[in-house]
């Protein structure tokens, strides 16, 4: 993006003034460098967002901004409610039910380092991954709508964890008000094989060793010590639910890899 | 207009060596900052969906690997040829996801807004397909369904990995 089409408030701060459709200005924070970096498309996604009714105040970008669906991804917007403002499904992003987790294993980097080779071929032959993978778990329509209603809790109540990784879960793993009668009888399918795998794509099991603190108080209350050995599950999600599933956040596959831990 | 910014990051399909301006039939991919762009080019709106197709199928796999063992038929009717174009591409990936199934070719007809198809291929066998991705879902960015000369037809969009 080209700086010189920007107001420099600051540094980092840099305003697209409205004009035409624009209701309210646009304002991206972030470096020159960064700025020069960024696509063009998020200009013009940042601007159109700035059109969406009920926007307050201005349209976000932050840092990390780039080229996203309807939104820039690193955008970020308030609507309100009594002035005609919208929810916009590109705003709360389609990676939503993505998340990151990450799982304590009470092992130091001493204990792996000796098998690391032969845990990682375990862990690849033992967790179904990738396109065309199915897991253990086949639900019946049933119970696929209890899975849906009952989110992380399902997964408890049906042995694939604990009570205690419900505390570490948003929302404690179960989002009120869910009707899993809205989701679409094809996305419901597509979700039946990849329950209790992986999924696939851009998501990872990672093994990795906590080799620096920041901060010790916060990494205690996680349960973090220096040379911890950790399991990060990244961008899991309920994958082929996503689209349909906007208010749904809570977690399936991971409870498969505590039972398993 | 967007043909002059395309990069082409698997190869057009093999009758479009690199270099050389859009013809039809063939297929490209197109650069996204976070996914892909998939886009064919065709006589018609049919053989342009057609090679879309194949670029859809080359974001997970080579095309040339997958036999044509079984055959499916498929339907699709939208309000106009670019949303036409996101539910044929989504009526495929639905294909792939619920019956693991990988495509090679197809024949398409379209008449109006309404498309019927045919399309050949197998089960996925990760060990020889080698999937590199699982494709999530056709989107409206980046998406134009249009005669860009005479006798040559684009249908583009991103997809979702």
């Amino acid at each position: 993006m080209d700086p010189a089409r920007l107001e420099r408030h600051s540094p980092d701060e840099w305003h697209i003034p409205p004009s035409g459709n624009m209701r309210v200005p646009a304002i991206l924070y972030a470096p020159e460098d960064l700025i020069l970096g960024m696509d063009d498309k998020v200009y013009e996604q940042l601007v159109n967002v700035t059109t969406l009714p009920g926007i307050v105040k201005a349209a976000y970008a932050m840092p990390d901004a780039h080229w996203g669906y309807g939104f820039p991804i690193g955008g970020v917007a308030a609507f309100d409610a009594d002035a005609g403002g919208v929810v916009s499904a590109g705003g709360v992003g389609f990676d939503i039910s993505c998340g990151v987790r990450t799982l304590t294993t009470g092992l130091q980097r001493k204990d792996i380092d000796a098998v690391k080779v032969h845990l990682a071929d375990t862990l690849f032959a033992r967790i179904p991954a990738g396109l065309g993978s199915t897991g253990i778990l086949r639900l019946n329509a049933q119970e696929m709508n209890d899975m849906l209603k009952g989110g992380a809790h399902w997964a408890v109540n049906r042995g694939f964890g604990e009570m205690v990784d419900l505390e570490r879960t948003e929302e404690h793993g179960h989002m009120q008000g869910a009707l899993p009668s809205a989701v679409s009888h094809q996305a419901k399918q597509r979700q039946r094989d990849e329950m209790g795998t992986l999924g696939s794509g851009n998501h990872y099991l990672e093994v990795q060793v906590v080799s620096e603190l920041y901060a010790a108080d916060a990494a205690a209350a996680y349960g973090l010590h220096l040379d911890d050995v950790v399991f990060i599950r990244a961008n899991h999600k309920i994958q082929s639910l996503r689209r349909a599933l906007m208010y749904f956040k809570f977690i399936t596959p991971i409870t498969i890899l505590i039972s398993w831990l | 207009m967007i043909l002059h910014t395309a990069i082409s990051l698997h190869g057009r399909s093999s009758n479009a060596p690199l270099g050389t301006p859009p013809h039809a039939p063939s297929w490209e991919h197109f650069a996204h900052q976070a996914d892909i762009g998939v886009r064919g080019y065709g006589h018609c709106p049919a053989e342009a969906f057609s090679q879309a197709a194949l670029a859809l199928i080359a974001v997970i796999t080579d095309p040339r690997c997958i036999e044509p063992h079984e055959t499916l038929t498929l339907e699709c009717r939208a309000p106009d040829l670019e949303l036409l174009l996101v539910d044929w591409l989504n009526a495929l990936i639905y294909e792939i996801a619920t019956r693991h199934l990988l495509f090679c070719a197809f024949d398409v007809s379209i008449k109006g807004h309404h498309l019927h198809a045919t399309a050949w291929g197998e089960t996925i066998d990760p060990a020889r397909h080698q999937p590199a991705v699982e494709v999530k879902g056709a989107t409206l960015t980046e998406l134009h369904v249009e005669a860009i000369e005479e006798d040559l037809w684009m249908a583009q969009c991103v997809v979702d990995v």
